[in-house]
C-alpha cells in the first residue's frame, strides 16, 4: 500500500477501471455468465418452445455481441455498443419473441449482479483515494448501463461511488482503448491529461499504455486474473455452468473466499464442490421422493447431516427431520444376517490387508477358538496369524460351515436389540438412509435388523457413490440411489473410486469419533452404541479430516446463494465432482504433500490397522521394478504414487 | 386328525430316517421367529426305534403345534406328503424334509413378503426363497458341514431373481427344492398334491403343475438350506431322468399332431441355460479360487531372512 499512498500524494484525480479492478466475478471467465443464463433459461417454459436456440445460447450470445459491434461500426468509429443493442441483435438473428429476449436480458443482469463482488485490493485503493479527498471517477470499456454499474458499486461497498462520474464506452461510443474516452472524461470533468491524473486498470493496453500515451500516470491492477476464452462445447448438460463456478476457485480473486491452511484449502477447492453438490442432491431427492426424515449413518454421515441442516431452510425444506444413527458393518453383522450367501461371507473375510481367523470370525459374532476343527479342515492352523488375502478363502469356507450358528446368534441378538433400530424408523413412512455408499451393505443389514421384512421398502438409500457389487443388495430389494455414479459419470467415477477415490472420500468425510463396535443394553433396557476408542493415529487422522471439513463448509456457505437463483433439480448434478476426479487422476504436488501420508483402514469394525494411501518407496527401491510394482499395488492412490515416483 | 386354524402355516415333515437330521429339522422349525405354524410328521413316534428315541429326547416337552399322523403300512413318500397336506387346514403349506433347514427368519420373511405381493398380484399362490446348498457328512449323531455354496437350479448357472417366477424355468429343471417353497395349500389340493404314480421326480412334477396353474413369487434371499450328503450321489438325478416329465407333458396332448409338434418346437427353442452373466462379484479385491485340497496349509509369510534369501536366489538366477 505504500506505493499507492505515495502515488496518490502526487495526484489530484484518480480514475478506476471497473471490471477486474474494482469488481470481480465469481465465475471462471466473464463469458461464462452466458452459461449460467442458459442453465436458468432451461428452468422455464421457454425451453419447451425454443429448445434448440437455448441449447446453443452461450455461443449465440457471444456472436450477437460481435455482430452488434460490427453493425455499430457503420454508425460510429469504434463500434461500441450497449446491452440493449446486443439483445436487439440476438432477437433479429434468431427471430425471437419479445418475452424471451426480455427474460434473457433481465436474467443476465440478475446473474451479473449476483456474481459480482468487490475486489479487496481495489477497495483499499478506492478508500485511500477517497480518504484523501481526491477527485474520483470510473471509466470502463463496457456494454452494461452506467447507472446500473454505479448503483452496483455502491451496493458492494464502494461508499459514495454513485456520486462520482462514471463513463462506460457503450453509452459514449468511444473507448479507453483508442484514448478517446479519456479525452472525453477529461474535457467533461475539467481534468487535465497529465500526471496529476492517476488511472488504475487491469488492461495493459487500454488502461496502462493508452493512459500513459496521453500523459496520465497509470497503475496496473495486477490482482486481476482474467482469461475470457469460452469453454468448449459441453459434453453433458450443465457441465459448463458448473465449471464456470468451480473454475473460479483457480483464479486469484477467489483467494479472499478460501480459508487458510493447505488442508482447509483442499477442503474448499476439491471436496467443497462435491459435498455442496451432494447436499443439494440430498435436498432434491428428499423433495422428489417425499422423504420426511433422513437417517445419517455414522461415521461418514456426520458431515453430510451438518451440511444438510445448514441448507435445508434455504431450500424451503426446513421440516425434514434428520437423525444421526450410530451403526457400522460390524454392528450390522451381529443383527442383520438372516440369509447365507457366498458373496456375503466373502465381504466379511476380504480386505487389502491380512486378517486373522479370530478377527474374521469375530466379525460375525463367533469365537474362532470354538471352531478350530473347522478351521483346521481348511488349513488354518493358527487363529491369530494374519492370513494373506490370497488365502482368505480358507477362513471364508470355515465360516460357511458355521452358518447355522451365525444365523441363530443373529436372530437372538436381533430380538434383543430391535428397539434400537425401530426407534430410528419412527417419524416418517419413508426414510432416506444417507451414507457414503459403495455397496449398500449397512442398509441391508439395518433393514434385516427390523422385525418387518417389508421395512426395507420404507428405506431409500441415498449415497455419494455406488460400486457395481451393490447389485448384490439391489437383487435383495434394497433401494439405492447415488449422486456420483449416475449417467455418464458412472464409469469414470467408479474407476476413480478404485484409484484412491474411496480412501480420499472416507478421509474427508470421517467424523471425529470412533467407529461403532457394538450396542449395549443397560438394566433399564436402554440401548446405546459402543464406540471404539480411537488410537493416536486415528485421532490425528480425524483431526486432519476436520480441517478439510472446515474448508468444505466455507465453500457451502459461499455458494449457498445459488439456491436463490436456481432450482434444486438444476443444481443437483454430479458435475460438482469434477475437482475430485482431478484430485484422484492428476493431483498437484501440494495436494500430494498434504494427503499422501494419510493412512486408511479397511478392517471391519476397527480403525487400528491402517495402511498408507501411498506406499512410500525410497532409496534404491525406487529403481527396482519389482518393488515399484509391489508398492503401486499396495498404494490406494495410484496417480499420487506415480507422480511421486517421477520426481527426482 | 389335528384341528388346525386356517391362519397358520402348515409344515409337513414326511419321512424320518436319521435321528440327527430329524433333531436338526425340528430345531430349524422351532427356531422360527414366528410361532404361528403347525407341523405334521407322517410317522408316529412308535413307528421305529429311531423315531421313538428322538421323540423322547427332542420332544420331551409336548408341543401342541406338532402332530404325528398314524403309520401306514406301505406308503411312498409322495403318498405320505399328500396325506399330511390333506390333514392340514392351513392356508399355506410347505414340505420340510428331515435333511433340510431354514434360517430362523424364513417363515417370518416369506409370509410377510407373500402377503405384500399378493395384495398387488392376487393370482400369486406361492413364494420361493433363495437357497444355499449345504454339503455335509453324517456320522451317527454327528453332522459335519463340508461346504456351503449358493444353490442354483439344476441345468442353470443363473440364480432366481426377485420377481414372479418365469414359467419357462420349470421345464429345464426343478427350479427350487421343496424346502424353499411356501404354497397355497388349497391350490395344491386343486391340482391333486403330489403325483403318487411317479416313481421319481414327484417334487419337480408337483412344482411344474403348480406353477403352470399359478403365479409364484421369488424372494432371492437365501433363507432356505438344501442339505446334501457328500458320501452319496443323488438317485433322483434330474439330468438322467429329466426327460421323463417333458415326455409326459407332450403325451398329455394326445395323439401326435399339430399341437404336439408346436409344443416340441417350443421346447426345443428353450435355452438350455438361461444365463445372463452374473453381476461382478467384487470390485476391488479378487478372492482366489480354493485349490482342490483344502487341507493344504495356508502359505506362511516369509520372515526377513527368508525374504532376503529369496531375493539373493533370484539375483543369482538372473546373473546365471
Amino acid at each position: 500500500m505504500r506505493p499507492w499512498n505515495e502515488l496518490t500524494d502526487q495526484v489530484q484525480v484518480v480514475t478506476f477501471d471497473i471490471f477486474d479492478t474494482l469488481l470481480h466475478r465469481k465465475i471462471r471467465a466473464p463469458v461464462d455468465l452466458f452459461e449460467l443464463v442458459r442453465l436458468k433459461a432451461f428452468e422455464t417454459d421457454f425451453a419447451l418452445l425454443h429448445h434448440d436456440f437455448l441449447d446453443g445460447y452461450a455461443g449465440y450470445r457471444r456472436a450477437a455481441e460481435q455482430d452488434a459491434r460490427k453493425a455499430q461500426l457503420l454508425h460510429s468509429e469504434e463500434g461500441e455498443i450497449c446491452l440493449d443493442e446486443i439483445f436487439e441483435q440476438l432477437r433479429n438473428d434468431h427471430a425471437l419473441p419479445d418475452p424471451l429476449v426480455d427474460y434473457l436480458k433481465a436474467t443476465e443482469l440478475e446473474l451479473e449482479d449476483t456474481v459480482l463482488f468487490a475486489s479487496p485490493d481495489g477497495m483499499r485503493r478506492y478508500d485511500v483515494a477517497r480518504g484523501k479527498g481526491l477527485q474520483i471517477g470510473f471509466i470502463s470499456d463496457m456494454y452494461l448501463p452506467g447507472d446500473w454499474l454505479s448503483q452496483k458499486l455502491e451496493r458492494v461497498g464502494f461508499q459514495g461511488a454513485a456520486q462520482y462520474p462514471l463513463y462506460v464506452s457503450g453509452e459514449h461510443r468511444v473507448t479507453k482503448r483508442s484514448g478517446a474516452l479519456y479525452r472525453k472524461v477529461g474535457a467533461e470533468q475539467g481534468w487535465a491529461l497529465n500526471d496529476t491524473w492517476l488511472h488504475v486498470g487491469d488492461n495493459r493496453m487500454a488502461d496502462v499504455e493508452r493512459g500513459e500515451a496521453l500523459g496520465l500516470r497509470t497503475t496496473y491492477a495486477d490482482w486481476a486474473d482474467v482469461d475470457n476464452r469460452p469453454l468448449p462445447d459441453e459434453t453433458a448438460f450443465g457441465v459448463n455452468a458448473i465449471t464456470a463456478i468451480t473454475g473460479f476457485i483457480d483464479k486469484r480473486p477467489s483467494i479472499v473466499f478460501q480459508p487458510d491452511g493447505m488442508l482447509e484449502r483442499i477442503g474448499y477447492r476439491v471436496f467443497g464442490p462435491l459435498m455442496f453438490g451432494f447436499t443439494l442432491w440430498l435436498l432434491h431427492q428428499s423433495q422428489q421422493q417425499d422423504l420426511k426424515k433422513l437417517l445419517f449413518i455414522a461415521r461418514d454421515g456426520k458431515l453430510p447431516m451438518r451440511l444438510f441442516n445448514r441448507l435445508k431452510a434455504r431450500a424451503g425444506l426446513a421440516d425434514i427431520e434428520t437423525e444421526y444413527f450410530y451403526m457400522s458393518r460390524k454392528v450390522g453383522y451381529l443383527t442383520g444376517m438372516r440369509e447365507w450367501d457366498s458373496e456375503q461371507t466373502r465381504r466379511i473375510t476380504i480386505g487389502r490387508g491380512a486378517k486373522s481367523a479370530r478377527r474374521s470370525f469375530g466379525a460375525v459374532g463367533l469365537n474362532a477358538e470354538e471352531y478350530r476343527e473347522e478351521l483346521d479342515r481348511f488349513g488354518v492352523e493358527d487363529i491369530d496369524t494374519p492370513i494373506a488375502p490370497a488365502e482368505a478363502w480358507r477362513v471364508m469356507k470355515a465360516i460357511d460351515t458355521a452358518f447355522a450358528d451365525v444365523l441363530r446368534n443373529n436372530a437372538e441378538t436381533r430380538a434383543a436389540l430391535q428397539p434400537y433400530y425401530l426407534q430410528a424408523m419412527e417419524g416418517a413412512d419413508r426414510i432416506g438412509f444417507v451414507d457414503i455408499g459403495w455397496v449398500g451393505n449397512i442398509q441391508r443389514l439395518f433393514a434385516n435388523s427390523l422385525p418387518d421384512a417389508n421395512a426395507r421398502d420404507r428405506l431409500v438409500g441415498l449415497y455419494l457413490g455406488q460400486l457395481p457389487s451393490s447389485s448384490f443388495n439391489e437383487a435383495r430389494g434394497i433401494r439405492m440411489h447415488s449422486f456420483l455414479t449416475q449417467g455418464a459419470y458412472k464409469k469414470p467415477v467408479q474407476k476413480a473410486l478404485h484409484q484412491g477415490g474411496i480412501e480420499l472420500l472416507e478421509f474427508a468425510m470421517t467424523a471425529d469419533h470412533g467407529t461403532t463396535i457394538d450396542l449395549s443394553r443397560d438394566e433399564a433396557g436402554h440401548i446405546a452404541p459402543v464406540l471404539e476408542t480411537p488410537s493416536a493415529e486415528e485421532t490425528d487422522y480425524a483431526r486432519k479430516a476436520v480441517r478439510v471439513q472446515d474448508g468444505m463448509e466455507y465453500f457451502l456457505d459461499e455458494h449457498a446463494y445459488l439456491l436463490e437463483h436456481f432450482r434444486l433439480e438444476t443444481l443437483a448434478t454430479p458435475h460438482w465432482a469434477l475437482p475430485l476426479l482431478k484430485l484422484v487422476d492428476d493431483p498437484t504436488p501440494e495436494q500430494i504433500g498434504a494427503l499422501a501420508g494419510l493412512t486408511h483402514s479397511d478392517a471391519l469394525g476397527s480403525n487400528a490397522e491402517r495402511l498408507p494411501l501411498v506406499s512410500p518407496l525410497s532409496g534404491w527401491k525406487r529403481y527396482s521394478p519389482s518393488h515399484r510394482r509391489k508398492a503401486r499395488r499396495s498404494s490406494y492412490w495410484k496417480s499420487a504414487f506415480d507422480q511421486l515416483l517421477r520426481r527426482p | 386328525m389335528p384341528d388346525f386354524s386356517t391362519e397358520t402355516i402348515g409344515i409337513v415333515l414326511p419321512r424320518v430316517a436319521t435321528p440327527a437330521l430329524f433333531r436338526r429339522a425340528l430345531q430349524s422349525i422351532r427356531a422360527q421367529s414366528v410361532g404361528d405354524w403347525r407341523l405334521v410328521i407322517t410317522q408316529s413316534p412308535e413307528a421305529n426305534e429311531n423315531m421313538r428315541r428322538v421323540a423322547e429326547v427332542v420332544l420331551s416337552e409336548p408341543d401342541p403345534r406338532i402332530a404325528f399322523l398314524p403309520d401306514m403300512d406301505v406308503e411312498t413318500e409322495s403318498e405320505a406328503i399328500n396325506r399330511a397336506l390333506d390333514s392340514l387346514d392351513t392356508e399355506l403349506a410347505i414340505i420340510h424334509s428331515e435333511c433340510d433347514s431354514w434360517s430362523p427368519d424364513f417363515l417370518a420373511v416369506m409370509t410377510r413378503i407373500y402377503d405384500t405381493k399378493r395384495a398387488l398380484l392376487p393370482g400369486l399362490k406361492g413364494i420361493v426363497s433363495g437357497v444355499a446348498a449345504v454339503e455335509e457328512t453324517v456320522s451317527g449323531a454327528h453332522i459335519t458341514i463340508d461346504s456351503v455354496t449358493d444353490w442354483h437350479p439344476p441345468g442353470s448357472v443363473d440364480d432366481l431373481h426377485d420377481g414372479v417366477l418365469d414359467i419357462r424355468r420349470i421345464v429345464v429343471g426343478n427350479p427350487f427344492p421343496a424346502i424353499a417353497f411356501l404354497f397355497d395349500r388349497r391350490e395344491a389340493r386343486e391340482i391333486g398334491f403330489y403325483d403318487t404314480t411317479l416313481p421319481l421326480l414327484a417334487e419337480w412334477e408337483f412344482h411344474q403343475r403348480f406353477c403352470l396353474r399359478n403365479d409364484v413369487w421369488v424372494h432371492a434371499e437365501r433363507l432356505a438350506f438344501h442339505h446334501v450328503a457328500t458320501d452319496r450321489t443323488d438317485p433322483l438325478d434330474q439330468a438322467a431322468y429329466g426327460a421323463l416329465l417333458t415326455n409326459r407333458w407332450v403325451r398329455r396332448e394326445g395323439e401326435a399332431g399339430l399341437g404336439t409338434l408346436r409344443i416340441l418346437q417350443a421346447l426345443s427353442a428353450l435355452p438350455r441355460t438361461s444365463a445372463p452373466p452374473k453381476p461382478p462379484r467384487k470390485d476391488d479385491k479378487e478372492t482366489p479360487k480354493p485349490p482342490t485340497n483344502p487341507r493344504t496349509p495356508a502359505k506362511k509369510q516369509k520372515g526377513k531372512i527368508g525374504t532376503a534369501l529369496s531375493k539373493l536366489n533370484r539375483a543369482r538366477k538372473r546373473w546365471i
